[in-house]
């Protein structure tokens, strides 16, 4: 297995068999993270296929710093072609799907017992409504601020608080009755 | 709150899901469209800097053939440069040219996955415009009347408030039999789905003719689908939920 940076270089000159080494080891994460978002297998499907391309055509702009650094900007990257077609749906005026909940293979994770499976997590996270999925997605998991948020997708700072308080109401009730559910 | 966050961000960070089979495939076929689509637009660009000139005198001289002998003017032999006439179908303006396609290869116009037909082997020309159009039976008010007549709106979109215009691409062929329907502009897979089948239903067209010959024709028509056109319904809960976190955040309504 090469290191980042080699394969950094090598994508940038064109390498097929490194860019599809960089597919291999990334496609499935950022695969997850698209899904995360847009809580639908094809569209993820689409969209990491998007972002990997850009990805490709620009890694002129990436500069190594460090082990990760290569997923680091994978994902930054991906995460702004998916917020890219998440306002561009928004201009449509339209909702996307928000009840095909795919509930997923929730093979349990075997390390902690008492942890909830991080499939059954992800389905919870798809089952919010677009926008407070958006909003819990880029301010909890990735690490946005309001301040990034309300820009992206066109609302206020307040308002993207205010959702995300929502949001981890629906996903705090999910939770416990999953635990429920589940008899923990 | 932060362990709550916590719970998430741990474990869905760095997640991976199983990626379809084919998946890699799929990939590369993508890719390769788009590279090609990429290189086709730089070499429209190129021509596209070189071309006023030369255009400018092929105009000149195309609109004195046209002049001088309106009906003895042969088409060039598939020449790199076709220059596509539009006359208007008005009789009072029939002298008048209405205006002018320049087409290199045929390609400028297209778009990537069409411009994939014109490149397979075998394929006949198929015109983008021509003189006399293509012509659902029965004319424009028809065809919308069909539209509306055979639209299957499904409910889980009308809960779902999606609605909008599909436009989809289709070929005329010379006996007015609709092939290669596709999407140009999605809504949503469900609407587009059924776009298509509304579409590939339809019943056979006049053919587009140039020239007093029958060609291939591409087409394009707008799916309209609107839900108001269809029973009203309570506002569903899901909408209700999306509305209402949207007026409690949005500036200026636009989201």
């Amino acid at each position: 297995m090469r290191t980042e940076q080699e394969l950094a270089r090598l994508c940038t000159a064109g390498d097929r068999e490194a860019q599809g080494e960089l597919y291999a080891q990334y496609a499935s994460r950022l695969y997850a993270l698209c899904y995360r978002y847009v809580a639908d297998r094809e569209e993820a499907q689409d969209l990491m296929h998007d972002a990997m391309i850009k990805a490709m055509d620009s890694f002129r702009s990436f500069s190594y710093s460090g082990d990760g650094s290569l997923y680091a900007w994978l994902r930054r990257l991906t995460v702004n072609v998916v917020i890219d077609r998440l306002r561009q749906m928004s201009r449509l005026r339209l909702v996307p799907l928000d009840q095909t909940i795919e509930t997923g293979n929730t093979e349990a994770d075997d390390d902690a017992a008492d942890d909830i499976p991080a499939q059954a997590l992800m389905d919870m996270v798809a089952a919010l409504p677009s926008v407070r999925r958006t909003v819990f997605n880029m301010y909890c998991i990735d690490g946005f601020s309001h301040k990034d948020i309300a820009a992206a997708i066109g609302i206020t700072e307040k308002g993207s608080a205010s959702i995300l308080a929502k949001a981890r109401a629906q996903l705090k009730s999910q939770v416990n009755d999953y635990l429920k559910r589940t008899g923990r | 709150m932060k362990d709550f966050d916590d719970i998430f961000k741990q474990r869905l960070e760095g997640y991976e899901m199983k990626l379809p089979t084919m998946d890699q495939q799929s990939f590369w076929d993508r890719k390769a469209v788009r590279e090609r689509a990429a290189r086709r637009r730089r070499n429209i660009l190129t021509a596209a800097v070189g071309l006023p000139a030369v255009a400018a005198v092929l105009m000149a001289i195309m609109m004195t053939i046209n002049l001088l002998s309106r009906n003895n003017a042969t088409p060039p032999e598939k020449p790199e440069l076709t220059i596509v006439q539009q006359q208007s179908d008005k009789p009072d303006t029939d002298n008048t040219v209405q205006w002018i396609t320049i087409d290199i290869d045929g390609d400028l116009g297209e778009t990537m996955e069409n411009a994939q037909l014109s490149e397979s082997p075998g394929e006949e020309d198929v015109f983008m415009v021509v003189e006399e159009s293509p012509e659902f039976p029965g004319g424009m008010n028809a065809l919308q009347e069909y539209l509306r007549k055979n639209m299957i709106y499904p409910d889980s979109c009308r809960e779902n408030n999606i609605q909008g215009r599909v436009l989809v691409t289709f070929i005329v062929e010379k006996d007015g039999s609709i092939t290669k329907p596709e999407v140009v502009k999605s809504v949503h897979p469900i609407l587009d789905a059924e776009a298509l089948r509304l579409v590939s239903a339809m019943p056979k067209w006049k053919p587009g003719r140039q020239n007093g010959e029958v060609q291939r024709v591409k087409y394009t028509i707008p799916v309209n689908f609107r839900k108001d056109y269809y029973k009203k319904l309570a506002i569903p809960v899901t909408d209700a939920v999306i509305e209402e976190d949207i007026m409690s955040s949005t500036k200026d309504k636009t989201f």
